[in-house]
């Protein structure tokens, strides 16, 4: 059965169609949530608020942008509120552009299994995007994660095409200065000179 | 890669297959004589992949978890919930309703004076009805006096939606001219509920909805 199909029938209050819609997006779902709130208790709960609030709007939502759409729009709404609930509970106060939003030592991830499987690149990115800055780990996580398109992200994030190609360069960017200043991508330089 | 950050953005673009074939064309020019910028392409793609391989599962059991709490909205709504009044507040919350609708009348007499500060009973509140034995009344004195005039019972309300969403912001300073403060109520009729609804639905916004009194036509809107 396609979304739209498990969509409708959930709409008329079909709980088991809903649970097939939740069952088939948990993992994306949960992963974007993982990647901007970075604790794993939290993902969880926002993922689950992005499901709820979805079952709670099935009845007014058109489906124009797609099932999908829909629920990474609501996942990013609940991961980000989560983030900033908890920063605020934890006193933090980095919510601005700047890249400054520093790892939270009580995070485990990226954890053993993750710098087993995917080397130590993928586990230095996964630190790096913790570092960006919440608009910049918002569009790359859609766009690289996601595979998302600049259309999809724009209507996820409510922003423009061209602010949302910038975007995902600037924090490509930025996300590659930091992995530089960690060690992290020296290997692929063809020499230190020829970076500056 | 001094001078080469103008091709940052046509090497981001070319990752998403998103450039014209001109600028393609360009790009490409340029990284067959600039090692820098291949190199920038080269950890990008590396990064790309990365951030590709970072998809986790879910937690074991989080579908079930996830459907456990809709099947439990999905309950009529407890009685429990319900705050009961005093009889005695109960009839002075009735007395006070007939007073403000008398003075209402009155102020509305053939003959009486235009004067902006009197108290009107307003029409916008109407639906604040009977509500399981307690009567509530919402008054609007030209705007000075708050629509949220209500005793704190959720069970007086058909449903109570609680956020600190934006675009509850938005839609409360559109739709009902009030400005939004954090820990404010605001009443709300049917189909204004339902246009919230709506608006927080198209905007994707964070909420929680408590059912309330079935018997009740009127909405609260919490600000978090």
């Amino acid at each position: 059965m396609t979304d739209e199909d498990l969509v409708r029938l959930a709409a008329a209050g079909d709980s088991d169609a809903f649970a097939q819609l939740v069952e088939r997006y948990e993992d994306k779902v949960y992963s974007l949530a993982l990647r901007v709130c970075a604790h794993p208790e939290d993902a969880a709960d926002a993922a689950q608020e992005a499901f709820l609030s979805a079952w709670r709007g099935l009845p007014s939502f058109r489906g124009e942008a797609g099932f999908s759409t829909w629920i990474y729009r609501l996942t990013m709404n609940a991961a980000v509120d989560c983030l900033r609930r908890n920063q605020k509970q934890r006193g933090q106060i980095s919510l601005d552009n700047s890249e400054s939003c520093l790892p939270d030592p009580a995070d485990p991830s990226p954890g053993p299994q993750e710098r087993a499987e995917g080397g130590e690149l993928r586990a230095a990115v996964a630190e790096a995007l913790r570092q960006l800055s919440e608009d910049h780990r918002q569009v790359l996580i859609l766009r690289e994660l996601r595979q998302l398109s600049y259309e999809e992200i724009a209507a996820i994030l409510e922003l423009d095409l061209g602010t949302v190609k910038s975007r995902i360069s600037r924090a490509r960017a930025a996300l590659r200065k930091i992995l530089l200043k960690t060690g992290n991508l020296s290997g692929y330089l063809p020499s230190k000179g020829a970076e500056k | 890669m001094s001078g080469c950050e103008s091709y940052e953005t046509l090497i981001s673009a070319l990752l998403d297959g998103a450039l014209e074939e001109s600028e393609r064309r360009e790009l490409e020019d340029h990284l067959a004589s600039c090692p820098a910028c291949r190199a920038y392409l080269e950890d990008l793609k590396a990064i790309q992949t990365a951030i590709g391989g970072l998809d986790v599962p879910a937690p074991a059991g989080f579908t079930g978890k996830v459907m456990d709490k809709i099947r439990a909205e999905s309950q009529p709504a407890k009685k429990a919930k319900t705050i009961r009044f005093p009889r005695w507040q109960r009839w002075a919350a009735a007395a006070a309703c007939c007073a403000l609708v008398l003075a209402g009348l009155w102020t509305l007499r053939p003959g009486a004076s235009s004067d902006p500060a009197q108290v009107n009973v307003s029409n916008s509140a109407a639906p604040y009805g009977v509500g399981d034995g307690l009567n509530i009344c919402s008054v609007d004195g030209g705007g000075a006096i708050p629509r949220d005039a209500v005793p704190d019972a959720a069970a007086q309300y058909a449903a109570v939606l609680t956020t600190d969403s934006e675009a509850a912001q938005s839609w409360l300073e559109a739709q009902l001219g009030l400005p939004w403060t954090a820990g404010e109520r605001y009443t709300l009729t049917a189909e204004e509920y339902a246009s919230l609804r709506q608006a927080l639905t198209e905007a994707g916004a964070v909420y929680t909805e408590e059912l309330g009194a079935q018997a009740s036509e009127a909405y609260l809107l919490v600000a978090e």
